[in-house]
């Protein structure tokens, strides 16, 4: 669905961000972006969804090339962008004026939606608060049934309510045909959301990987003594001992803690490596 | 073709463009016609000349066409300078083009109505004021036709450079478009100005605009017009300037980043 293969990009007059990227995600799977500040996490969405030109090498989503912007591939795409703008509208007029560009725009679902993040849809959008825009917001993404949605940090500006209907709500509209990709800097807003995660790491992808695949891997859980066993990619001190993120040597089933498995991954990036080595 | 452009696409560009800037456009619409009024007005309720009713006529001109018209100008691609904005913009499922010829179509409609609003305002008002004026008092003048045209002509040569200025800069375009046009207009004039002055053989005093004909005061003033198929060439390089502007600032927007 979106293949990257051997981008390069920089902004201008800047080094390199991304160097012979390769990046493979398939329909069906909504995916985790995680990176620390400045790992290029935005630049990468912005690059698939062709708001940014690759300087080299190819760049494909759902057969389309992002750069060239055809309506075709527009239509299959929505960008929640992390800085949102909603026009001085009703969210009724919005949706008459906004929806019809979206063939697949299913406008039961945006009500459902809307509702379930208790938002009128008589309301003036001036008159909403930042966390009631963005849910307006992605109310209109998930109903407009792209092929693929991009989220940069969606969940900026919700309240703990509104995090858990987020997560209930994209949950619900991932389809076999479709991929969702979300970056965030809370990870814990993407608990028992995504099935598979992408980790930036110094401009380059350390880790594209599905959850399946990690907690076969990779073991989390505790131990009373870390410091020398040869086994723990990551420990941080707990009242039992160490939580830990260790290999998986014994086959022991455990739910990946996507926190620790990015403490894990930024801290140990030659280990990961070695445990997950196909990476496109 | 169809990717490019798409009829139902476009009249739905049109829609979503009037809906969120009908109101703008209309109150800046407004506001350009009502000082137009205000300041042309006054030359109604005169029944002798007046010198400073004729520059309240020249003032609407600068004012009103000219900045009024340039400053909404440079508004044509603002949201493509901001990411919150310009993001959903440029996300819109919808060609370049069409998304171009909506802003295009608005901004030409309004450069044109400010100037013909103008030029019905300032000829029909000196003429009305004129019959109000006693037949052996002095009566206005209004702007000759030909330097109406060539007024006509600078007011979509300027609006044009301002449109491509909107979508060429991303921080306060509109100083900066005004400022390159000015440098440009000013080396153009000097380079002319040179240029004639060592044709001319060192002239005493020369009048000598880009693409205008020369006036040269030797020992006797002379006067050099451009022949008929030279003069209508130029006018056709001047329209095909402001057309290649619109032109450019279409490859500039079909190349924006974000």
């Amino acid at each position: 669905m979106i293949h990257l293969e051997r981008v390069t990009f920089a902004y201008q007059h800047q080094t390199l961000l991304f160097d012979q990227l390769n990046l493979l995600l398939q329909a069906g799977h909504i995916y985790g972006l995680l990176g620390k500040n400045g790992a290029g996490k935005s630049s990468l969405l912005r690059l698939i969804a062709g708001l940014l030109y690759p300087q080299k090498g190819t760049l494909r989503v759902d057969g389309f090339e992002p750069r060239k912007r055809q309506p075709k591939f527009l239509q299959s795409l929505f960008f929640l962008p992390e800085e949102i703008y909603l026009p001085s509208l009703t969210i009724e007029k919005f949706w008459t004026t906004l929806s019809p560009f979206y063939p697949l725009f299913n406008s039961e679902q945006f009500f459902y939606y809307l509702k379930e993040f208790d938002i009128s849809h008589q309301q003036h959008l001036n008159a909403l608060s930042f966390g009631q825009k963005k849910k307006v917001l992605i109310a209109f993404a998930l109903a407009t049934n792209t092929k693929v949605l991009i989220m940069d940090e969606p969940t900026n500006g919700l309240d703990i309510t509104s995090k858990g209907q987020f997560r209930k709500l994209v949950a619900s509209a991932l389809t076999e045909d479709r991929v969702v990709l979300i970056s965030t800097h809370q990870v814990r807003d993407l608990d028992h959301l995504i099935d598979a995660v992408i980790i930036l790491d110094n401009h380059e992808i350390l880790l594209n990987q599905r959850l399946e695949h990690i907690s076969e891997q990779l073991q989390f859980g505790t131990l009373t003594d870390a410091e020398d066993d040869r086994r723990v990619l990551y420990a941080e001190p707990s009242l039992k001992g160490y939580t830990v993120v260790m290999e998986n040597a014994e086959k022991v089933e455990s739910k990946v803690d996507l926190e620790r498995l990015f403490h894990a991954a930024i801290h140990n990036p030659d280990r990961i490596r070695q445990l997950f080595p196909q990476q496109s | 073709m169809h990717s490019q452009f798409s009829l139902h696409r476009f009249w739905l560009v049109m829609k979503l463009y009037v809906t969120e800037n009908g109101k703008s456009y209309l109150i800046s619409l407004s506001l350009i016609a009502g000082t137009m009024l205000l300041l042309m007005l006054p030359m109604l309720r005169s029944q002798y000349y007046n010198d400073l009713l004729m520059i309240l006529h020249a003032i609407a001109l600068f004012a009103c066409v000219i900045v009024g018209g340039s400053l909404y100008t440079s508004t044509a691609f603002s949201v493509y300078s901001h990411s919150a904005q310009g993001i959903p913009a440029l996300m819109l499922p919808a060609s370049r083009l069409e998304k171009f010829l909506v802003v295009w179509l608005f901004h030409l409609l309004f450069t044109i109505l400010i100037i013909v609003l103008f030029w019905q305002l300032h000829y029909g008002l000196t003429e009305a004021a004129n019959q109000s004026i006693p037949d052996r008092g002095r009566k206005y003048i209004p702007i000759p036709v030909m330097l109406g045209n060539v007024f006509t002509y600078f007011h979509f040569l300027i609006q044009s450079v301002i449109f491509l200025g909107s979508v060429y800069f991303l921080k306060n375009a509109y100083i900066k478009t005004a400022g390159s046009f000015l440098l440009v207009v000013v080396l153009a004039f000097l380079f002319n100005y040179a240029l004639v002055y060592q044709f001319t053989d060192h002239p005493v005093n020369l009048h000598a605009f880009p693409f205008s004909p020369w006036t040269i005061f030797h020992d006797k003033v002379y006067r050099v017009d451009f022949p008929e198929p030279i003069a209508s060439m130029i006018w056709l390089f001047l329209i095909m300037l402001v057309v290649s502007l619109w032109y450019v600032a279409y490859v500039r927007l079909k190349e924006k980043e974000i």
